[in-house]
């Protein structure tokens, strides 16, 4: 039986988690009851990867939920289906890293994936009135890894100003926010409330900010460990 | 918008009574008396309703400087709040034990560099303790700047390329009680 328990980190990366363990204990300490772990994958690659079994161990132990998430950086369309018609029943959650318009419209649009990760750069480039708009109708979530959101550039006023713009619209539009560590060290691990002080100090109130590690993140998880369990038979449909 | 919309509904039934009360009276099936009988009656009922919706556009405007009175009393009592200490237990992580100058360094840095002199005049961060060993620390801090601080500490690790990183484990409302957490507290 799969519990869903608040909070969550959606987006540790295991590909390049240097001492995975402790990080995992560090993660329950500071009060993380779920976590996703992620790879990342290029579209044309699209590789497939199940959960190292000595983690599956240590999450049991530390009784950590644990998913499996796959990030695919995409930057060819046709590439992209055909890694989504691969990937998609094989892991818990499908995010991508759009690196053009073109990918960032098609993810907002596609029903077969989660989240759409942006960083600073995406934010300012992709991220506008119309992307939201599509994000908002799919119900596809919009998640800002907060230790990749910076970037190599010196962080400036301008960084804020983007983004507020991109708060502004996703409030506007309803799109749901999730916001995640993105954890490739021990020393990036943040608390629950370090990600959710992000938004506060953008200007969300409390109880807003809190939905990003909580409602939102559960929501998603909830949506497809039911599409990949064998009750499932299209959407609208199951088995009793 | 909507009592507007009703009260012109309701005058221009008016008029239109008034209206088949003076045809009448020229076709003859009304007299005179009765003329002046009904359209008092007329004059009567527009004057009430003219009145009420006066009243009622008074009432609305008074609810509404109410509830701009009432968010205004709430936002001065959160401006004058009286600042009350938090004390923040964290722990650094870093490869080599930095020292108690090194970290208030790092933090000043950081909190000054995204919040100024007005944001460390509200939030007045202090690092109260330090232990080089256990790399544990007690930081205070005004009760209602909880978020700024936490972002600071976050931004640490961002601003050192992950040299050093703060974790933050508990608040305690007094010292005593902070040093007691940082005693029981580890991170293995």
């Amino acid at each position: 039986m799969v519990k869903f328990e608040a909070p969550v980190d959606f987006h540790v990366d295991v590909g390049t988690l240097s001492n995975g363990t402790k990080v995992l204990k560090v993660l329950r300490k500071l009060g993380f009851k779920t976590v996703v772990l992620a790879y990342t994958t290029t579209d044309n690659v699209c590789e497939l990867r199940n959960l190292d079994r000595n983690v599956l161990e240590e999450c049991k132990k530390l009784k950590l939920n644990a998913f499996v998430k796959a990030n695919i950086l995409s930057e060819n369309r046709g590439h992209l289906k055909r890694c989504l018609r691969k990937i998609r029943s094989k892991v818990d959650v499908v995010s991508i890293s759009p690196k053009n318009l073109d990918i960032a419209r098609f993810s907002g649009r596609d029903g077969r994936v989660d989240t759409v990760v942006f960083t600073y750069d995406g934010l300012v480039r992709f991220y506008g009135d119309s992307q939201a708009k599509l994000m908002s109708q799919n119900g596809i979530a919009l998640e800002i890894p907060f230790n990749r959101l910076w970037g190599k550039k010196k962080i400036s006023y301008k960084t804020f100003f983007f983004l507020k713009r991109t708060l502004y619209y996703t409030v506007k539009f309803r799109v749901p926010i999730i916001i995640s560590s993105g954890a490739t060290k021990i020393t990036e691990v943040k608390s629950p409330k370090q990600l959710t002080s992000l938004l506060e100090v953008l200007g969300l109130p409390e109880s807003y900010a809190k939905l990003s590690i909580t409602t939102y993140p559960l929501a998603i998880l909830k949506r497809n460990v039911h599409k990949r369990s064998r009750k499932h038979v299209q959407q609208g449909v199951d088995l009793a | 918008m909507r009592i507007v919309a009703l009260f012109i509904a309701l005058a221009i039934l008016e008029a239109t009574y008034f209206l088949a009360l003076t045809s009448l009276l020229m076709l003859g099936t009304l007299s005179i008396v009765h003329f002046m009988i009904f359209s008092a009656i007329g004059f009567m009922f527009f004057a009430i309703t003219y009145v009420i919706y006066k009243l009622l556009k008074l009432q609305i405007l008074m609810v509404k400087a109410g509830i701009r009175l009432s968010s205004e009393k709430i936002a001065i009592r959160n401006a004058v709040r009286k600042p009350r200490k938090r004390y923040l237990i964290f722990q650094v992580l870093a490869e080599n034990a930095p020292s108690k100058n090194d970290v208030e360094k790092v933090f000043n840095k950081v909190f000054n560099e995204f919040f100024g002199i007005v944001g460390g005049g509200e939030a007045n961060p202090k690092l109260v303790l330090y232990d080089e060993k256990s790399m544990r620390g007690v930081l205070r801090f005004v009760h209602t700047q909880r978020s700024k601080v936490l972002f600071a500490l976050a931004m640490v690790s961002e601003v050192t390329d992950g040299k050093i990183g703060f974790i933050p484990f508990k608040i305690a409302g007094t010292l005593r009680k902070a040093k007691e957490i940082v005693k029981t507290l580890a991170l293995d």
